[in-house]
């Protein structure tokens, strides 16, 4: 089975052009629009990557992504922005994020980069 | 504030050394003065005692003479000496010898023989029988003289005696002027010498070796050739004391240096007051100097606190960035060159909080600048992922040209956005450099990355010709990637269709420290030399693009530099145009 990826962008279009190119890569895709899903319980999906928006309304994505991992520990998160976060932020400290990509982007560039987060050898 | 003056010492010694200078030239004309007049009042002194003491001695001849005519002009005694009582006449003439002081009273008969002699011990002896004066007398004439007489000089006088007109006798009156009578003359500080033919007869001067009085006549002799009155004073070491000495002669006029008194004032008391006279003054006059500079020291204090509150007012305002006025403590000039400082100060100030306010509006430009791009930036990527999305849909290709069209143009309009906030940040100096060690092959790679929907929209090829194995660079990355992005976006620009822009590297082998440089080639239409000067300066850009800002290769510029390095270019009309970097290269590890 393809592997799950998870979308965290609060901008509805970005949100669903990234979907719908991985849908077309093949990935199987789940887009939110925040990280409110992960306060709950557990994940339906074991997810193998998550791309998450730095700037997202409740939280910022450093901080999703240390949800996140708490819940899939084996889970790559690969954080997009349109600059990179502050070194400063005590999150990215921790190493929780795996790959960070600038915004705007292309669709090659989205690929090759989840290509590589996915590929085992990247681990 | 206690005040720390440098000057006030140099005030305090010039202050003292003109007073002194200005007092000792005063002191010394006092000096002079008042050494010129007691000298004067000293010689006055010297001929006031020499005057006191001729006029004892003519006092004493005076005596003589007078007793010799009052005894020979009594009838009485007349009368006795022709009748031949002698011993009524040594009666009456006794109480007289007494009486004026005599010391030789004798009588004669007119034969010349002696008939009543009476004298006092110390007129004992003397002999008048080959007197002159007696001849005299008994020629009917009235005399008187000076002569020596042991160690005296003997004063006497003859007057003849007269019964009814007829001669019967003559009387001799004498005085002896001896050493007690020279002693009695002298005053303190003062000694009398006589001297008779020009020899010492008898002189009061003690400690005084006789033979050097005598010698004293060699320097009479120069006396007697000068002005013998009143100007004869002369200054004389006897023995081991210093006189002041004047001479007066007592011999008849034609003679007038035959006998004569010296008299000399010892100069022990005068020295001694000439002495005490230079210390007073000296003295005065030097506590004069030392009240005058602790005066004026006392009076210059306010301008020295003014000058030290000056100089440390200049050194806060250096060390505390302008804060503060200075105290302004004087009306004088200092004063008022105070208040000037404080005015430049104060100006100082107002335009440091001007550009402060400046500095600040700017960095609020940019974070306001860097805020627009980022929220310009958001929905751009999911506009262009859209678009790109829609390449594996059923598009007709000449609408997905045309939407590859607008995301090429969102590029465009993404790196004006880039290089107008890296200016502003420069520009306002929030632009923060970290340089790094960058693999040059690696940055380019992912620049013609990202370029490569923009060349293959405008079928330009793209080449990254840099050596693996080339060292990496000491740069700045998101800067050096501005400037690359720019040169290369320029240079797809610049290419017509089937045209190439590559990126070639290497050492630079020329340059005195390690540089690699980086080149970026293209095969467009080139520049002319007038279009290549001031290509680099703001807002003067550029080939083939009217809607370009002007800021691209400015901003290559001015962040190459910032990086330490350099840009050129080097380019010929219709054959293309090669953009140099030399930037820094990284020190090899462990070097």
């Amino acid at each position: 089975m393809d592997p799950w990826i998870l979308v965290i962008d609060d901008e509805a279009v970005t949100r669903e052009a990234l979907a719908a190119i991985l849908r077309q890569a093949g990935y199987g895709v789940e887009a939110w629009e925040d990280a409110r899903p992960l306060e709950g319980r557990g994940l339906n999906r074991p997810y193998r990557l998550a791309v998450v928006d730095y700037h997202l309304p409740t939280v910022t994505g450093l901080e999703a992504a240390i949800r996140l991992k708490r819940h899939l520990p084996g889970c790559r998160v690969l954080l997009i922005s349109s600059e990179p976060p502050p070194r400063d932020d005590a999150a990215w400290e921790l190493g929780v994020v795996d790959g960070f990509l600038a915004k705007p982007f292309s669709k090659d560039a989205i690929l090759e980069a989840v290509g590589r987060l996915l590929t085992p050898a990247s681990w | 504030m206690k005040v720390k003056s440098k000057v006030g010492l140099k005030l305090f010694a010039i202050n003292l050394l003109s007073l002194v200078v200005a007092l000792v030239g005063l002191l010394l004309l006092i000096q002079y003065l008042a050494t010129r007049q007691i000298l004067e009042w000293h010689r006055q002194r010297v001929e006031l005692v020499a005057r006191l003491v001729l006029a004892e001695y003519q006092n004493k001849l005076q005596l003589v003479v007078q007793a010799a005519h009052l005894l020979a002009d009594n009838p009485t005694y007349g009368d006795l000496l022709a009748q031949g009582e002698m011993s009524t006449l040594r009666t009456l003439v006794a109480p007289t010898l007494k009486a004026t002081g005599l010391q030789v009273l004798t009588i004669t008969d007119s034969q010349g023989v002696i008939q009543v002699r009476l004298h006092d011990p110390g007129g004992l002896g003397v002999n008048i029988a080959v007197n002159p004066l007696v001849r005299a007398g008994l020629k009917g004439k009235a005399t008187s003289r000076m002569t020596q007489w042991q160690e005296s000089i003997s004063l006497s006088a003859a007057a003849p005696i007269y019964q009814h007109e007829r001669l019967v006798g003559v009387v001799l009156t004498g005085v002896l002027i001896d050493k007690s009578f020279v002693e009695y003359l002298s005053r303190p500080g003062a000694e009398v010498a006589l001297f008779y033919s020009k020899r010492l007869v008898v002189n009061s001067f003690q400690d005084v070796p006789e033979e050097e009085l005598a010698s004293l006549l060699k320097s009479m002799e120069v006396a007697e050739t000068g002005n013998a009155r009143g100007g004869n004073i002369h200054q004389l070491k006897l023995g081991n004391q210093d006189y002041t000495v004047t001479y007066l002669p007592l011999g008849e006029e034609e003679k007038p240096w035959e006998n004569f008194i010296l008299v000399g004032v010892n100069r022990r008391e005068l020295d001694a007051t000439l002495v005490t006279l230079k210390l007073v003054i000296f003295g005065v006059g030097g506590a004069a100097a030392l009240v005058g500079a602790f005066l004026s020291q006392g009076l210059s204090l306010g301008m020295r606190r003014q000058i030290a509150l000056l100089t440390e007012g200049t050194r806060r305002a250096a060390r505390e960035e302008l804060a503060g006025d200075i105290p302004v403590t004087s009306r004088d000039e200092l004063g008022e060159l105070a208040e000037s400082f404080n005015a430049m100060t104060r100006a100082l100030r107002e335009k440091t909080r001007q550009l402060e306010e400046e500095r600040d509006r700017i960095a609020a430009n940019a974070d306001f600048l860097s805020m627009i791009v980022h929220d310009i930036k958001a929905p751009l990527t999911g506009v262009r992922l859209t678009i790109e999305s829609l390449q594996d849909e059923t598009v007709p290709p000449e609408m997905y040209q045309k939407l590859q069209g607008i995301i090429q143009g969102s590029e465009g309009l993404l790196l004006h956005l880039h290089n107008v906030l890296y200016l502003s940040r420069f520009e306002s100096g929030r632009l923060e450099l970290r340089p790094e060690a960058v693999p040059p092959r690696f940055l380019v790679q992912r620049l013609l990355t990202h370029f490569a929907p923009l060349a293959r929209h405008r079928q330009v090829a793209l080449k990254n010709e840099i050596p693996a194995e080339l060292p990496p660079l000491w740069v700045d990355e998101p800067t050096m990637e501005r400037v690359l992005a720019n040169l290369l976006v320029n240079a797809l620009e610049a290419t017509p269709p089937g045209g190439e822009v590559a990126v070639q590297g290497g050492l630079l082998a020329l340059s005195p420290f390690p540089e690699l440089e980086l080149v970026v080639t293209d095969t467009g239409c080139g520049l002319s030399r007038e279009e290549q000067e001031g290509l680099f300066e703001k807002y003067r850009e550029r080939r083939h693009k009217a809607s370009s800002s002007g800021l691209g290769l400015y901003i290559c510029k001015t962040l190459t530099e910032a990086n330490g390095g350099r840009i050129w270019v080097a380019s010929e009309p219709g054959r293309g145009a090669r953009f140099h970097l030399a930037l820094p290269m990284a020190a090899p590890e462990g070097g």
